[in-house]
């Protein structure tokens, strides 16, 4: 299977990764506990809050207020990081980004890159674009360490390792350190302090995500248990971060309302072990902070949503609440996606970015049962834009599903040809009926109905019945 | 601080200076920790803390220490037992510790030894974020460009999970958290 140079899988395999997912027994094991922990973890943190409908709302409204007038906000962080030392820069695609980064490296003479976990260098590909001119690129964050030494995509935004076993790290670790490892959960996590220790300390240069841009100070606000945000943004003398444009705030207030959203949704959790706010590079007389500060801020695809339908999947935070709760994703796994958004918010993402022609199937994805909107912080409406998904590529010419929605509309239109449809429908599905249901009709019908079974048409349609039983009642009445 | 406790870390106090200065030493001493990198925090000065732990027989750096040039006090943080710090804020709700970055006070002392031990002022503890977050515009932003180049909430010792689901401490950051909660005497 070839992939494009940010690792997209090519259109129409959901249904092949999905099914080989289904067939793996660990996967599955390792996916319904990590869904169904984080669930727990997340309701009991919503739980002992004293309004948590109240503090979703205020999230909710606080992400739309923001998204409504994005340019602005994003101006203002500019400034205020510009003002704090920091250098801005602005990309518009993947492409771009990489070669900003790459740039940066390059002036410095950089050669070894740590990273703590960010969701939009996997989006554009950094890593392998970094590595391709010849840097060392160390992931610093233990899950994606140990996907990265395994050369695969995170399976969770959460908990990108979790289909793995601990044989499988040990194995991993022994590789990358020469020396045997043992396969227990302590040791392993000793191995990787030790080996990521050494290149935090010898990195050139520090690459980061950012949870929040905070632009009342042009603040960056990243997450870990870890602390290996700390490391990687406070150790080498030069710090990137990169952020999707809408992951701002405007003010600390905002902060105070959508970082225990964030982390009471992702991981359950009152705070991470650390919360790291960096604004700007280091002041004068500091030992540590980076000379240099940059943040990128990536557009590819995200401004277009602004003022459409979809302008709503701009207010997600990435917590992940709706992957746990999705009965398509606890089945399947991150993988199946096929890209580096899993679940109902990369379900819409993914189309949306990388095209309806080669993601749209990702759309029907999902059984619309609105678990994702329930879960979600701040309220996104994912049910309502997988729809819209489903709607614009039934629209589109050359869908299948857009033929029958055609085909469907004619018929539905015009009564009599309905009666009629329905009258040879119901003589035709005769030797289908097996048990009182339809359980294996012909191709193309029987994709349907091999997973699903149908009652048969009534033998008289509740039309007939209503106009025999008005006419009876009219009779008796008069 | 009961809530630090739940989550791994471990609360002592509230104190006044002197025991403040016992029960750092006495920490130190437990934790048989040779070599001590300290920041420039004006709380961990009121009690003659260095010369007691010099005299406990700790090699002490101070990270405000002008004899040592930037790379000596990198080493210092990158190879000490453990750190030393005071703490700008503490968080009731959620048991944490916030450290503002400043000349003298660098931000890697409470991350980069693996036990952290902070000394904190009782008056300033705030109750949650919305208070920090108060504080913080009157303290610190509203002399704007004055903000901190890094300010850090601490919240227990470092932790994952990312191995089969199963809880481990101390991966990057600290593997133990002390607060130490300091009362000022009248």
């Amino acid at each position: 299977m070839t992939e494009t140079l940010h690792g997209f899988a090519p259109k129409g395999d959901f249904a092949g990764r999905a099914h080989r997912a289904l067939q793996d027994e660990h996967l599955r094991a390792a996916t319904d506990m990590v869904t169904r922990r984080f669930c727990d973890h997340r309701l009991a943190a919503f739980a002992e809050l004293e309004d948590p409908e109240g503090l979703r709302d205020r999230g909710r409204a606080i992400r739309e207020a923001t998204i409504a007038a994005l340019d602005a906000h994003l101006a203002h962080l500019a400034e205020r990081v510009e003002a704090a030392g920091g250098r801005v820069h602005w990309a518009a695609d993947g492409d771009q980004a990489c070669r900003i980064v790459l740039e940066i490296a390059r002036r410095r003479r950089a050669r070894r890159v740590v990273k703590s976990k960010s969701m939009v260098t996997e989006e554009v590909g950094l890593n392998h674009a970094l590595e391709a001119h010849g840097l060392h690129v160390d992931e610093t964050d233990l899950g994606e360490w140990i996907v990265q030494l395994a050369g695969e995509r995170p399976s969770h935004i959460i908990a990108p390792a979790a289909h793995k076993t601990r044989q499988q790290v040990a194995e991993l670790f022994s590789r990358e350190t020469g020396r045997p490892v043992p396969a227990d959960i302590p040791s392993l996590n000793q191995v990787a302090r030790r080996t990521l220790r050494r290149r935090f300390l010898d990195a050139d240069v520090g690459i980061s995500g950012v949870n929040f841009a905070i632009a009342e100070t042009g603040s960056v606000c990243i997450v870990t248990n870890e602390g290996n945000g700390r490391l990687t943004t406070g150790w080498p003398p030069v710090h990137v971060a990169l952020m999707g444009a809408e992951r701002i705030l405007r003010t600390w207030d905002d902060w105070a309302v959508l970082l225990p959203l964030l982390i009471r949704s992702a991981t359950g959790q009152r705070l991470t072990s650390y919360v790291t706010c960096v604004t700007g590079r280091r002041r004068p007389g500091q030992v540590d902070g980076p000379e240099e500060f940059h943040l990128v801020i990536l557009d590819n695809g995200r401004l277009d949503l602004l003022g459409g339908p979809f302008q709503e999947a701009l207010l997600c935070i990435r917590c992940g609440a709706c992957l746990n709760v999705c009965p398509v994703y606890q089945e399947v796994g991150g993988h199946s996606y096929g890209w580096v958004y899993p679940g109902p918010i990369g379900a819409v993402l993914t189309p949306l970015y990388r095209g309806l022609d080669q993601a749209g199937e990702l759309a029907h994805a999902s059984t619309l049962c609105g678990a994702c909107l329930e879960a979600c912080p701040v309220r996104v409406d994912l049910p309502a834009m997988l729809l819209e998904l489903r709607s614009q590529e039934a629209a589109s010419a050359r869908s299948a599903m857009g033929l029958v929605s055609r085909l469907a509309t004619e018929v539905l239109a015009r009564p009599a040809l309905f009666e009629w449809g329905a009258w040879l429908a119901r003589h035709l599905q005769r030797p289908l009926v097996t048990r009182e249901h339809i359980r294996r009709a012909p191709f193309p019908l029987s994709r349907w109905t091999a997973s699903r079974d149908f009652p048969p048409l009534a033998p008289k349609p509740f039309r007939q019945r209503w106009r025999l039983e008005e006419g009876c009642k009219r009779q008796e009445a008069g | 601080m009961g809530r630090l406790e739940e989550l791994g870390g471990h609360a002592h106090g509230p104190a006044g200076p002197d025991e403040v200065r016992g029960l750092v030493v006495e920490l130190i001493r437990q934790q048989r920790a040779r070599h001590v990198v300290r920041d420039g925090a004006l709380e961990l000065d009121a009690q003659a803390l260095d010369r007691a732990l010099v005299e406990a027989g700790v090699c002490l750096t101070r990270t405000d220490d002008p004899a040592l040039n930037e790379a000596a006090v990198r080493a210092a943080m990158a190879e000490a037992d453990l750190g030393l710090t005071g703490a700008d804020y503490g968080i009731a709700e959620t048991g944490s510790v916030v450290l503002l970055a400043r000349s003298g006070c660098p931000r890697l002392v409470s991350c980069l030894p693996p036990v952290h031990v902070a000394v904190l002022p009782v008056v300033r503890l705030v109750a949650n974020l919305e208070h920090l977050v108060a504080l913080l515009r009157v303290d610190h932003w509203e002399h704007w460009p004055a903000m901190a180049s890094c300010v850090t909430l601490i919240s227990g010792p470092s932790r994952t999970a990312d191995i089969e689901q199963t809880l481990t401490i101390g991966v990057h950051g600290p593997g133990q958290v002390h607060v130490v909660l300091l009362r000022a005497d009248s």
